[in-house]
């Protein structure tokens, strides 16, 4: 009995690292420079050169929840895609930047980074670094991650 | 194309301004893609070299520019990358250049195309004209001829009705009959009519040009009219009183003729002068028979001097020239003649200047004495046969 309870304890490891998925490292998902990509009539986007297609509605409701004619404007939004490949997108009149992640035919916010609780950004762009990715927003900059922002030089 | 251009400067302008600040990589992006764009259109647009050359210029400022953020715009410009599209902007320099050398061609074709039609039309203008000129040259050749024959037989016709009204005169003494005479001379205006022969001729001669041909004949009609006149002139000096209309008429005669004797005299040194000059014969020009006589020795002279220092195709050309084209075929045939007869040159002079040819003749090796002598004596039968078709129409007029 002891030696089939060893026995099936072997072959229900093996089974376990057998199923255990394979990964391909490194991976580089970095987007060269942002994408400007306009926000058609039903809310979609669509990135061309990268082949990315979604959907905004909701992101841009959930933006603007009181000023659903801020919504209606926003005819443009910025996209660019991080080395892990977590998708960092912002606009004109947004406080916010929403880190989102590729799913089963779907993008789910990831993480709402607040740039500002109370002043909309006029002009935000993003810019590719090594290890981050930089937000510009006229003379501030902030250092990007998934996990949050960081003004850069330390205020704000 | 200039809009294009203002454009392109706007836009250098403001990123030059921009490169003052700080800009994202999108930016660069953007305004290397901006500009490519605005550049290739520009370089497409270009129609003439200084476009094109301002347009070089920024395309190498655009290349110098964005050559830092190569390594980026090669990942963020899709699918070109800088280098690709720095590519596309040296081929559409290419085009733009073989592009404007094919307009200037054009124009250049265009405008010798119209330069040729002028041309064309030009040139059938001018052979219109040409055949205008022509036919008016042959129609006033012939009135001129008709003009010179009128003008002699008028002459001729005057002084025959003088001749027969002092058939006469053998004394200088006017009788009453033949003061009868002058009275019918007068009623015919006779002395008007000579004066205004004379003042014919000399405008006949100052408004026409002569071919060499008829400038010797010219000579002959003057000199048979001052004769004539010699004859008839003295008598009615003598007829009329001077103080009267008729007789002041007679003494203003005297002077016409004195002039055209000058006049006719110019026309004909000087129509004598163009033949030489014609066949490019170095002969010094003259204004009478000795001094023509005088240089044509001369020139002679010079030539059998000169013989060693042509060639002999050169010296047969010259030789030619004075011997059968003038001396030859022309002076001696109709112009010495004349001269010879109105005391212009002597046989002497006409001798001489033969022997001269002779030895000079004899001085060229090509030419063979009997060719010489051949020509000479052809040209003396001609001269002989002038100057017998000139006798007979003196003493036929």
């Amino acid at each position: 009995m002891k030696k089939v309870l060893v026995l099936i304890s072997i072959i229900a490891s093996l089974t376990i690292i057998g199923c255990s998925s394979l990964q391909l490292q490194p991976a580089d998902f970095a987007w060269a420079a942002e994408e400007i990509v306009e926000v058609g009539a039903k809310g979609m986007v669509d990135a061309k050169r990268y082949s990315v297609a979604f959907n905004v509605t909701a992101l841009l409701a959930k933006e603007f929840a009181t000023d659903s004619a801020a919504a209606k404007d926003t005819k443009e939004i910025r996209l660019i895609r991080d080395k892990a490949g977590f998708y960092y997108l912002t606009g004109k009149k947004f406080k916010n930047v929403y880190v989102l992640a590729q799913g089963d035919g779907a993008l789910s916010v990831s993480n709402t980074l607040v740039i500002s609780v109370e002043k909309t950004m006029d002009d935000p762009k993003f810019d590719q670094k090594d290890t981050y990715v930089e937000l510009w927003n006229g003379k501030d900059k902030f250092q990007l991650t998934k996990g949050g922002a960081q003004p850069v030089g330390g205020k704000k | 194309m200039k809009k294009g251009i203002i454009l392109l400067a706007g836009v250098v302008l403001f990123i030059s301004g921009m490169n003052a600040q700080e800009r994202t990589q999108s930016d660069i992006k953007r305004d290397f893609e901006t500009r490519f764009i605005l550049l290739t259109k520009n370089l497409n647009g270009a129609e003439n070299e200084a476009t094109l050359t301002l347009l070089l210029k920024d395309v190498a400022t655009f290349e110098a520019e964005f050559k830092p953020h190569q390594e980026f715009l090669n990942k963020a410009v899709f699918p070109d990358g800088y280098d690709g599209l720095i590519d596309r902007l040296k081929k559409s320099k290419e085009l733009a250049e073989k592009k404007i050398l094919a307009l200037q061609l054009e124009k250049e074709i265009a405008s010798l195309t119209d330069q040729v039609q002028s041309l064309k039309e030009e040139n059938a203008s001018l052979r219109s004209q040409l055949t205008k000129a022509q036919a008016e040259l042959a129609s006033l050749k012939k009135a001129i001829a008709l003009l010179q024959d009128d003008i002699q037989k008028r002459d001729e016709a005057v002084f025959a009705l003088v001749d027969s009204l002092f058939v006469k005169y053998d004394t200088d003494q006017i009788s009453g009959t033949d003061m009868k005479k002058l009275s019918i001379l007068e009623k015919k205006n006779v002395v008007a009519s000579i004066k205004r022969s004379v003042s014919d001729n000399m405008m006949f001669l100052s408004s026409a040009s002569f071919s060499p041909q008829q400038i010797p004949q010219l000579l002959n009609e003057q000199r048979r009219f001052e004769s004539s006149w010699k004859g008839v002139g003295q008598k009615l000096s003598k007829a009329y009183v001077p103080t009267s209309l008729q007789g002041k008429e007679v003494s203003e005669i005297n002077g016409l003729i004195a002039n055209w004797r000058t006049m006719t005299e110019g026309v004909f040194w000087k129509g004598l002068n163009e033949i030489f000059a014609s066949e490019k014969l170095s002969i010094t020009p003259f204004n009478n028979g000795e001094e023509m006589y005088a240089n044509i020795i001369k020139f002679i002279d010079s030539e059998i001097q000169n013989t060693a220092q042509r060639s002999s195709a050169e010296q047969t050309i010259v030789f030619e020239a004075f011997a059968y084209k003038t001396w030859g075929s022309k002076l001696k045939p109709s112009w010495i003649p004349v001269m010879m007869r109105h005391g212009l040159f002597t046989e002497e002079q006409m001798a001489e200047i033969d022997a001269k040819t002779k030895t000079w003749a004899a001085g060229m090796k090509p030419i063979e004495d009997s060719t010489l002598s051949y020509i000479l004596i052809g040209a003396l039968l001609i001269a002989i046969l002038a100057g017998i078709y000139l006798g007979t129409r003196k003493r036929s007029a």
